[in-house]
C-alpha cells in the first residue's frame, strides 16, 4: 500500500486533492520564487559535485589499473549467469595455480542483476607469462533444491597481453543440470 | 521534484529492455543472455543494482581503455540513461545528442527512439518544455509500450502546462485501454480543467472525474486514483450543498486507503450539514478512536465531535469531548515540541543514514524506516513526499561521494608505496641487467649470424657444392684426400692390385662429388631456409632487447608521470573533500529546515484546533453555568 501511495504522490504533478485539501491543509504554502531558485542552485551545485567526483573516480581507477595491473601481466576473471531454475548461486571460490584468490558470497540483489544479464568482475590481478591453472568452485542450490558444489578447471596460457576470462554458468535443460564453462576472451 | 523517484524505476524498465542482449522467442521460452562485451556487462551489473555511480565509472573506464568493442549504440544509450538516473541531466543530454548526431543513419530505430525519448525527458525535467516536445515528436515507432505510455503522459503534461486542453484531451486516444498512465493523465487534465473555472471546462473536468470515480479496475494504483476522484467529487458536492451526492462519493472510497480519514471526516460533515448530528458523530468517533491521532483529519474530528453533541443538545457530553480534544491537542503539542528538539539534534541526521556511509543504493523506505517512530507518526506524508525524499537521497549520495573520496584518500599512500617499490625494483634490476651477459650474448649471436649469411652468399656465388657437404661427407673427403698421395705413388706401380685401387679411388671420389653436386640445389635451399629461421629468431631477440632497453630508458619518465598523476589526484581529492564537507553541512541544514517547517505548520494547525477547543469549551461552560443559574 505504501509503495502505491508513494507512486501516486510522485506522479501527480498538479495538486492532488485540489478541493479536499483546502479544509485540511489550509496553511500549506507554495515556496517563494527565490527559495525555489536557491534550491535549484543548490541542486546544480550537488550535480556538479557528483560529476566532479565521477570524473575523479574514473581517473583514479585508470591510475590504479595502470600502476597495479599493467596490460602485459593483467588477468581479469568475470562471472556471468544464464540459468534460472536449475541453479541458485550462493558463492564462488576462485583459485589460480592452486592459490585461492577470491571467495565471493552473493546477495539477492547481485544474483538478480546477474540473472538479468549483468556480468560481475570477480577478480583482477597479475600473472607471469606462461601456463597457469584456473579453478573455480560454484556453490549453491541445484535441481530439487539440493546443495550443489561443482568445480571446473582450465589451463590458461598467459601471453604479453591482458587476459580476460569469463566463468559462465548456464543451464542444460536436456540433462536438467547446470553447466559451468570457462571462456577465454581474445 | 515529483518526477525524481520514478525515474530510476522507469529507466530500468525502458533501458534494460533495449540493453540486455537476447530476446524472448515466445511466451513460453525464457530470456537468454549472451555476453557480447564484458565491460558493458559489468556496467549493466551495477546498473541493475541501481549503483549508478559505479555503473557510470565502469563505462567511462571501459571507454578509456577502448574495451567496448561491439558496434551497436547500447553503451551510449546506457551511459546517457545512467547519467539521467544519477540526476546529471547535462551530461545525459550531451550523450544522447552525440548519439543522435553522429550515428543516426547507422543505428536501429528503436535506439534512436529511446535516445529521443530520454533526451526529451531530460528537457522536460529541466523545464525546457518546447525542446522536450520536439524530441517526443521525433519519436517514430520504436518505443516499448511502457515508454510510449510515459511519453504520452509527459506530452499530456506539456499540453496542460501550455493550457492546450484540446491537444491534452486528444492524447487520451493513444493510450492503451488499461493504461495506468492514462488514468493519471485524465486525473491531471480533470484537475486542471476544474481549476481553470471556465464554463464548459469545469463540466468536462467533472465528467472525467466521474468516469475515474466509477472505475471497476482492481489495479492498486487505479484504486488510489478512484479514491482520489471520489474524494474530490465528494468535497465539491459538499461545498455546493449536495450532501447526498457527496455521501454517495464518500461511500465509494475504500475503508483501508490513503484517503480513508479524509473521507470519514467528510462524510461526517455531510451528515452534519443535513442536520443528522448523530450520524455525523459516528465516523468522527471512529476517527478519534483510530491510532492515527497525528493525522490532521483525525485532529479535526476531535473538535468536530463536541460541535455535533452541542447541536444535539448534549452539553455535558460536548463539554467532556472538548476536554478530550484539548487534552489530545496539548499532548500532541508537547510531543511535537519534543520533535522540534529532536530535529535540531544530531540524532535526526544520524537516523537518516545509519550505517549508510558508502552505500550506493538508497530507497524511500530505507530513509523512513530508520527514523524515530514519533517523527514518522507526525510527518509521514512529508517524509514520503518526493521533495523530502529527493533531498534525503541527495544527502545520502553526497555521503557516498565522501566515502569514495575517503577510500581514495586512504589508497593514495598505498599507490605511492607501490610506485616507490617499483622504482626500487627497477634500480636493482637495472644494475643486474646492465651486468648481464645476455645483453652481450645477443650481440655475439647477431655477429655470428651475419658471418654465416656471408658464407652462404659466397657459396651460392661460387657454386662450390663441396662447401655444403655434410660432416660425414667432409670426413670421407678428408679420407680420400689423405689417401690421394698414396694412390699417386701407386700410379706407376705394377704391383698387383694397384690399378684396381686407383680405379676404386677414382670411383669413390667421383661418386662423392656427384652426390654432393647433384644435391646442391636442395642443400642450398635448406640452408637458406634455416638461415631465414635464424634471422627471425635473432630479429625477435633484438626486438625484445630493444623493447627492454626502451622500457628501461622510459621507466624513469613513467615513474615521474605516475608520481605527478598521484600528486595531482591527491590535491583534487583534498579540494573536493572540502567542497563535499560544505555540501553535507548545507544539505543537513536544508533537511532540518524542511522538517522543522513542516512541523511548524503541523503545530500551528494543532494550536488552532487547541485554541478553538479551549474557546468552545469555555463558551459552553459559561452557557451551561448560565443555564444552571
Amino acid at each position: 500500500m505504501k509503495v502505491c501511495a508513494l507512486k501516486v504522490f510522485i506522479r501527480l504533478f498538479l495538486f492532488s486533492v485540489f478541493i479536499a485539501n483546502t479544509a485540511v491543509y489550509a496553511e500549506d504554502e507554495k515556496p517563494a520564487a527565490d527559495q525555489t531558485e536557491a534550491s535549484q542552485g543548490a541542486q546544480q551545485d550537488i550535480q556538479s559535485l557528483k560529476n566532479e567526483v565521477i570524473e575523479l573516480n574514473r581517473d583514479l581507477f585508470i591510475l590504479e589499473e595502470d600502476l597495479l595491473f599493467s596490460a602485459n601481466t593483467q588477468i581479469s576473471v568475470f562471472l556471468s549467469l544464464d540459468v534460472d531454475e536449475l541453479f541458485e548461486l550462493d558463492s564462488v571460490q576462485l583459485k589460480l595455480d592452486d592459490k585461492i584468490v577470491s571467495n565471493y558470497l552473493y546477495t539477492e540483489r547481485e544474483i538478480k542483476a546477474l540473472k538479468r544479464g549483468g556480468v560481475q568482475r570477480l577478480y583482477i590481478g597479475n600473472l607471469t607469462s606462461g601456463e597457469h591453472e584456473l579453478t573455480a568452485f560454484f556453490i549453491g542450490k541445484g535441481p530439487n533444491d539440493r546443495d550443489f558444489k561443482r568445480g571446473t578447471t582450465k589451463k590458461i596460457e598467459k601471453s604479453g597481453y591482458a587476459k580476460y576470462i569469463e566463468l559462465k554458468i548456464t543451464g542444460d535443460s536436456s540433462k536438467e543440470q547446470p553447466d559451468f564453462e570457462v571462456k577465454v576472451w581474445e | 521534484m515529483w518526477y525524481r523517484q520514478p525515474i530510476k524505476f522507469l529507466l530500468i524498465v525502458c533501458i534494460s529492455l533495449v540493453c540486455v542482449y537476447g530476446g524472448v522467442a515466445g511466451a513460453e521460452s525464457k530470456t537468454t543472455h549472451k555476453v557480447q562485451d564484458l565491460a558493458y556487462g559489468v556496467s549493466l551489473y551495477n546498473f541493475f543494482q541501481q549503483k549508478y555511480f559505479s555503473a557510470i565509472t565502469e563505462l567511462l573506464v571501459a571507454e578509456h581503455y577502448q574495451r567496448i568493442t561491439s558496434d551497436d549504440s547500447n553503451p551510449s544509450l546506457l551511459l546517457g540513461g545512467l547519467y539521467l538516473s544519477y540526476d546529471l541531466h547535462k551530461q545525459s543530454s550531451e550523450v544522447f545528442q552525440r548519439l543522435l548526431q553522429e550515428k543516426e543513419l547507422e543505428i536501429p530505430v528503436s535506439i534512436i527512439d529511446q535516445a529521443h525519448f530520454l533526451l526529451g525527458k531530460n528537457h522536460y525535467y529541466d523545464g525546457q518544455y518546447p525542446q522536450a516536445e520536439e524530441q517526443f515528436i521525433n519519436i517514430k515507432d520504436g518505443l516499448q509500450l511502457e515508454s510510449d505510455e510515459e511519453k504520452l503522459f509527459l506530452m499530456n503534461s506539456i499540453f496542460l502546462l501550455n493550457e492546450d486542453f484540446e491537444q491534452a484531451l486528444k492524447t487520451f486516444d493513444y493510450f492503451s485501454a488499461e493504461s495506468v498512465w492514462k488514468d493519471y493523465a485524465r486525473f491531471n487534465t480533470a484537475s486542471r480543467l476544474i481549476q481553470r473555472q471556465e464554463e464548459g471546462n469545469v463540466e468536462q473536468g467533472f465528467d472525467i472525474l466521474d468516469d475515474l470515480a466509477s472505475s471497476d479496475s482492481v489495479h492498486p494504483e487505479k484504486l488510489i486514483l478512484r479514491d482520489k476522484a471520489n474524494l474530490a467529487l465528494a468535497y465539491v458536492s459538499l461545498r455546493d450543498g449536495y450532501s447526498d451526492v457527496s455521501i454517495e462519493h464518500f461511500n465509494k472510497i475504500r475503508l483501508k486507503g490513503i484517503e480513508t480519514n479524509k473521507a470519514l471526516l467528510g462524510v461526517g460533515w455531510a451528515h452534519y450539514r443535513e442536520g443528522k448530528y448523530q450520524e455525523a458523530v459516528i465516523p468522527w468517533m471512529h476517527l478519534a478512536s483510530s491510532q492515527t491521532e497525528s493525522d490532521l483529519a483525525v485532529q479535526e474530528a476531535f473538535i468536530s465531535i463536541p460541535y455535533a453533541f452541542e447541536k444535539m443538545g448534549l452539553g455535558d457530553q460536548a463539554l467532556h469531548h472538548y476536554g478530550l480534544a484539548v487534552d489530545s491537542y496539548k499532548f500532541q503539542l508537547n510531543e511535537t515540541e519534543q520533535l522540534v528538539g529532536f530535529i535540531k539534534s544530531p540524532q535526526f541526521i544520524d537516523q537518516l543514514n545509519p550505517g549508510s556511509l558508502g552505500k550506493e543504493i538508497t530507497s524511500a523506505v530505507n530513509v523512513i524506516k530508520n527514523l524515530d517512530p514519533l517523527l514518522t507518526q507526525y510527518l509521514l506524508p512529508f517524509l514520503s513526499s518526493n521533495e523530502f525524499q529527493y533531498e534525503a537521497k541527495s544527502y545520502l549520495e553526497i555521503l557516498h561521494l565522501k566515502y569514495m573520496l575517503n577510500h581514495w584518500e586512504n589508497n593514495i599512500p598505498a599507490l605511492q608505496m607501490i610506485l616507490k617499490e617499483k622504482r626500487k625494483i627497477y634500480k636493482n634490476k637495472l644494475t643486474k641487467t646492465m651486468d648481464d651477459e645476455s645483453l652481450n650474448k645477443v650481440k655475439v649471436l647477431t655477429q655470428k649470424r651475419d658471418q654465416l649469411r656471408k658464407q652462404i652468399e659466397k657459396i651460392e656465388s661460387s657454386e662450390d657444392a663441396l662447401k655444403l657437404a655434410s660432416a660425414a661427407e667432409v670426413e670421407k673427403i678428408q679420407l680420400l684426400k689423405n689417401n690421394e698421395k698414396r694412390i699417386k705413388q701407386l700410379k706407376n706401380s705394377s704391383e698387383e692390385g694397384a690399378a684396381e685401387a686407383r680405379e676404386k679411388y677414382r670411383l669413390l671420389k667421383g661418386r662423392l662429388q656427384w652426390e654432393v653436386e647433384t644435391d646442391y640445389p636442395v642443400r642450398i635451399w635448406t640452408i637458406k631456409r634455416e638461415l631465414q629461421q635464424l634471422n627471425k629468431v635473432v630479429t625477435d631477440m633484438n626486438k625484445s632487447m630493444e623493447s627492454l632497453e626502451t622500457a628501461w630508458k622510459s621507466a624513469p619518465f613513467e615513474f615521474a608521470n605516475f608520481n605527478s598523476r598521484i600528486e595531482n589526484k591527491e590535491s583534487q581529492i583534498n579540494a573536493l573533500k572540502k567542497k563535499i564537507d560544505r555540501a553535507i553541512i548545507e544539505q543537513e541544514s536544508k533537511l532540518r529546515v524542511m522538517a522543522l517547517e513542516q512541523l511548524r505548520l503541523h503545530r500551528n494547525q494543532i494550536k488552532l484546533y487547541h485554541d478553538r477547543a479551549l474557546y468552545a469549551k469555555a463558551r459552553l461552560y459559561d452557557s451551561l453555568m448560565e443555564r444552571q443559574r
